[in-house]
């Protein structure tokens, strides 16, 4: 009998922690991410909370006949820059090299009106897909 | 009374309910879950009474698990681990510590903004659908399906035509680029090749004829109205493909979409949410979505609503007598 590991569902008769070891024969044929990245439980929204953690990136996209109608549609966009910034530990906030909070230096206190770059192409969301949901870790 | 706020280091719309929170005097505790365990200690030992007590601490304060008067779950950071880690001593590792780090507080009796849990649960837009329509709140015609056929009788049914909208976040990487899938109105083209309609569950609504948008941001009992008008063709599909377009309107919030969001707040458990509206010609509001971690503070700045004063208003008051 050829066993192999899988990653499916978190419980069964030979289930042990997340990990399924199934008959090779019955294996899914559709290919599955691992329960850190997918979650246990696909229908719960407390796995959801801890879905998605892991940056997941493809080189391109994949067949038409199988990729998400959603996506056909998807266009490119430049990825929001994440600038490096100095943290005050003391007064808990960002702040730049000279130690000014970067709120005061992005002018917040002076022009209301300023566009800040709290939003996101996604914004509204729970987060980009690459962001994590709750209290997991990124790889 | 402390409040705690999980966030990343660089969070601008933090940074303002930090200096708000310490300009009137209210303890603050901010945090990154990326510090741990390797700069975040979490010291917690049930007690006789089933409370949770001990201390969280980095290198520079610490508080008091039992002095928590509120915690703000803003888009923490994931856990960082040593390098060192195998992929299965990191995955245990980051399981322990979503159990662990993330059990202790959601146990604890405070106010959450918002809890992880109820925030997670409301993340699920088939279920925002339900809920705003039992609560009173006009939604559109929405069909969830992986059926073709299912999806075309959908969409040959509604003359005023259709849009494919994400049920969750809209963004991937591909070929090293950012790929954003905004909402999609569909041409009769699209509706001939359907494919990939049966490579997951995909939602398609009734396309609104809006004369422009709303996103109401509750805050506790407070709501902010901000009307969104779309200055481009692609902005007025979605209003997120073209930012420069919008403009921006600080309105009184109707009385039946307070009424409507109210339940809707107390349903779904949620302190903070942004949720978002079409407007028709027939000026029906007709609830899209809500976010439980929505962005505001542009908002904020473009219209004076003070968003910022009214969640400061909230963590202050926290959920202890």
């Amino acid at each position: 009998m050829i066993l192999k590991r899988s990653w499916g569902h978190r419980s069964g008769p030979f289930g042990w922690d997340g990990f399924v070891f199934r008959l090779l024969s019955v294996e899914p044929r559709g290919a599955e991410w691992p329960p850190e990245v997918c979650g246990d439980n696909p229908l719960s929204s407390a796995s959801l909370r801890y879905s998605l953690s892991r940056a997941v990136g493809a080189d391109g996209p994949g067949p038409h006949e199988t990729r998400p109608f959603g996506l056909r549609f998807a266009q490119r966009a430049p990825a929001p820059v994440r600038p490096e910034v100095c943290y005050c530990h003391q007064r808990q906030v960002a702040v730049d090299d000279v130690g000014r909070p970067l709120i005061e230096r992005m002018g917040w206190e002076e022009d209301q009106k300023k566009e800040w770059e709290s939003k996101t192409y996604s914004d509204g969301d729970e987060g980009q897909e690459e962001d994590t949901w709750g209290w997991e870790e990124e790889h | 009374m402390t409040v705690v706020i999980f966030a990343e280091k660089a969070d601008i719309p933090v940074d303002a309910v930090v200096r708000e929170l310490t300009a009137r005097s209210v303890p603050v505790f901010r945090a990154d879950t990326s510090w741990f365990p390797r700069s975040l200690v979490l010291e917690a030992l049930l007690d006789g009474d089933g409370t949770w007590t001990g201390i969280l601490a980095t290198g520079h304060r610490t508080v008091d698990l039992g002095a928590i008067r509120s915690i703000w779950s803003r888009h923490p950071g994931a856990f960082s681990f040593a390098e060192g880690m195998t992929d299965v001593e990191r995955a245990y590792a980051h399981r322990e510590a979503r159990l662990g780090l993330g059990g202790v507080l959601a146990s604890l009796n405070v106010l959450w903004v918002n809890h992880p849990n109820r925030s997670a649960d409301a993340s699920y837009k088939p279920l925002q659908l339900a809920v705003a329509t039992r609560c009173g709140l006009f939604t559109a015609a929405t069909v969830i399906t992986n059926s073709l056929e299912a999806a075309r009788r959908f969409a040959t049914a509604i003359p005023t035509g259709v849009v494919r909208k994400s049920l969750g976040p809209n963004t991937v990487t591909e070929g090293g680029a950012l790929t954003v899938a905004f909402t999609h109105r569909l041409t009769s083209t699209d509706l001939a090749d359907l494919s990939g309609v049966d490579a997951t569950a995909t939602q398609l609504q009734r396309w609104v004829s809006k004369v422009y948008e709303a996103r109401v941001v509750c805050v506790g009992e407070r709501m902010f109205t901000i009307l969104i008008r779309a200055g481009s063709a692609v902005s007025r599909v979605d209003w997120r493909a073209d930012y420069p377009s919008l403009s921006y309107e600080w309105v009184d919030t109707p009385p039946e979409i307070e009424k409507g969001l109210r339940a809707y707040m107390t349903m779904m458990g949620l302190t903070y949410a942004a949720v978002d509206f079409a407007i028709d010609a027939d000026q029906r509001w007709i609830f899209l979505e809500s976010n439980s971690a929505g962005q505001y503070f542009w908002l904020e700045a473009n219209t004076g609503a003070p968003i910022t004063h009214a969640l400061c208003d909230v963590l202050a008051a926290g959920a202890h007598p």
